[in-house]
C-alpha cells in the first residue's frame, strides 16, 4: 500500500498531510516525500495530521531527523491537529517535549509562516521555550525572501579560514607580548618552557572557547560575522566550545582532512564540528 | 481460524475463544495488509479498538526492528504472529527465527534529551513494552518468543 499524501502551498509554508496509517512500510516514502521538499529549498512545513491514524516510531526518527535539519537552515517544522492514539505514540517517546505541536491548521500555520509576515523584522529571538520557539531567532534571518538558497545560513571553507587567519594572528601576536611582558617584568623566571608552553595552551584555549561560548565567535569570527552554534542554532556552552576546540587537534592530525570536511560535509562540518555537534552560521 | 462457539462459555472462565495464525515474510510491506486483517479478527470478536490499535503498533514496531537487526543474521528468516483472543484480553504471540534477544532487557530509550542530543534507537521497543499490560519473553528451541498480553475490561463476576 502507497503512502497518500495532500500537499498544499499556503504563506510560505509546505502543508503535507499524511493519510491513514503512517506505518514502518511507508516510512521511507514519507522521508523521502520531506527530504525532497527541504532540497527544493521548502524550509517551512506543517505537518496537518487530520486524517493520520497511526505513527510508527519510525515516522518519529524521520521527523527529528528533519527538525534537525531545518533548524540548522533557519527552518521550521511544526505538526497540527494529532488525533489522540497519535498524540499518546508522541507522548509515550518523550516527543511532545521535543516537537512543536499545535492544535489546529491555523496555529500551526501561524507558528511556523515566515517571522516578517507579523512581526517587525529585529523582533528579538524568543531564546525561552522549546527548542523550537529557539530557532526562530535564525530562522528571521534566513527567511528574507532576497535569497532563498538552501544553506546560506552555514559558512564555507573560505570565510572560515579568512576568520582563522585572523584569529591566528591574534593569538601569535598576544603570545608574543605576553611573553616579552612577563621578560620584562621578571614574573616566571625561573620557568620552564614546559610551563610556559602550557600556560599558553591555556590561554589559547580561553580565547577560543570563551569567546565561542559567550558570543558564538572569536575576533576572526566576529570579523567575517559567523557565529558558532549548536546544530539547532542555539548558542554553544562552554563545555561545547571545549570540545570543539580541542578536536581541532582531531582534525589537523587526521592529516588535515577533518578540516577539509567543511568543504565537503553537507552541514558544512568539519571533523571538530561534527563531534562538537556543532555548525558554523554565516550572518547576512 | 477456529472459533469455539459450540460450547457454552462458564461464567468466569478464561480460555481461548478464538485463534489466528500468520506467517509473515521479514519484509515490512508486509505490515500493510495485515492491519485489516487484525482489525477484521477483532470486528468478529468485539475486541475494543484500543486493544487492536496496540497490537497493531506493537507487530509494526516488532517487524521494524527484526528487519533491522535480526534478519539478515539468519539464514531463513521468519517471523509467526499469533492472536489469541479470550474473554477479557487479547493476547499477541510474536516468534521469530532470529538470534536469542530479549526486549524485556533491552536498553531503555532516550526519552528526555533535547532535539541535537536525543538518541534514535530503542523507541519502538519502548513504545512496545508501554502499550502492553503484560509482557514475557522465552527462547525455546533457538526461537525467541514473546508474548504481549491486553486487558480489556473485567472479567464476569468479579
Amino acid at each position: 500500500m502507497q503512502l497518500q499524501m495532500r500537499e498544499q502551498r499556503q504563506s510560505g509554508v509546505i502543508i503535507l498531510a499524511p493519510e491513514g496509517r503512517l506505518d514502518s512500510g511507508k516510512i521511507a516514502e514519507f522521508d523521502k516525500a520531506i527530504q525532497e521538499r527541504i532540497r527544493r529549498g521548502h524550509h517551512r512545513l506543517l505537518i496537518d495530521c487530520t486524517n493520520l491514524t497511526f505513527a510508527a516510531s519510525s515516522a518519529l526518527r524521520v521527523l527529528l531527523i528533519t527538525v534537525r535539519k531545518l533548524n540548522e537552515v533557519g527552518g521550521k517544522l511544526v505538526l497540527c491537529n494529532m488525533n489522540p492514539h497519535v498524540l499518546d505514540i508522541f507522548e509515550t517517546c518523550g516527543f511532545t517535549r521535543l516537537m512543536n505541536i499545535r492544535e489546529t491548521l491555523e496555529e500551526g500555520l501561524a507558528e511556523v509562516r515566515p517571522a516578517e509576515a507579523d512581526n517587525e523584522p529585529e523582533a528579538p529571538p524568543r531564546s525561552e521555550g522549546t527548542p523550537q520557539h529557539a530557532a526562530a531567532g535564525a530562522a528571521t534571518e534566513t527567511a528574507q525572501p532576497r535569497d532563498a538558497a538552501p544553506s546560506t545560513a552555514l559558512a564555507g571553507i573560505w570565510p572560515r579560514t579568512a576568520a582563522a587567519v585572523i584569529d591566528m594572528v591574534i593569538v601569535l601576536t598576544s603570545t608574543v607580548l605576553l611573553d616579552t611582558a612577563r621578560n620584562v617584568s621578571g614574573i616566571g623566571a625561573g620557568w620552564s618552557n614546559g610551563t610556559v608552553l602550557g600556560l599558553q595552551a591555556v590561554l589559547v584555549w580561553l580565547y577560543f572557547a570563551g569567546m565561542e561560548a559567550s558570543g558564538g565567535a572569536t575576533f576572526g569570527k566576529m570579523a567575517l560575522q559567523l557565529r558558532v552554534a549548536r546544530s539547532d542554532g542555539k548558542t554553544i556552552g562552554f563545555g561545547r566550545a571545549s570540545v570543539r576546540h580541542f578536536s581541532k587537534l582531531l582534525s589537523v592530525l587526521a592529516a588535515g582532512i577533518g578540516l577539509l570536511m567543511i568543504g565537503i560535509t553537507e552541514r558544512k562540518q568539519g571533523l571538530h564540528d561534527k563531534i562538537a555537534g556543532c555548525v558554523v552560521i554565516a550572518h547576512r | 481460524m477456529q472459533t469455539d462457539t459450540a460450547h457454552a462459555r462458564p461464567p468466569g472462565a478464561d480460555y481461548c475463544i478464538d485463534e489466528m495464525r500468520m506467517e509473515l515474510c521479514p519484509r515490512l510491506s508486509a505490515i500493510c495488509g495485515l492491519v485489516e486483517t487484525i482489525e477484521a479478527f477483532g470486528k468478529e470478536h468485539n475486541i475494543p479498538d484500543a486493544q487492536i490499535y496496540c497490537v497493531n503498533l506493537e507487530i509494526d514496531e516488532l517487524m521494524a526492528n527484526y528487519v533491522a537487526y535480526a534478519f539478515r543474521k539468519v539464514a531463513r528468516p521468519r517471523m509467526n504472529v499469533v492472536l489469541r483472543t479470550f474473554a477479557n484480553r487479547l493476547v499477541l504471540v510474536v516468534e521469530d527465527s532470529g538470534p536469542p534477544f530479549n526486549p524485556i532487557e533491552a536498553p531503555e530509550a532516550d526519552l528526555t534529551s533535547g532535539i541535537n542530543e536525543r538518541k534514535l534507537g530503542g523507541m519502538g521497543l519502548h513504545l512496545v513494552r508501554k502499550y502492553a499490560d503484560r509482557i514475557d519473553y522465552r527462547c525455546i528451541d533457538e526461537r525467541n518468543i514473546l508474548t504481549l498480553e491486553h486487558n480489556f475490561g473485567n472479567p464476569e463476576g468479579e
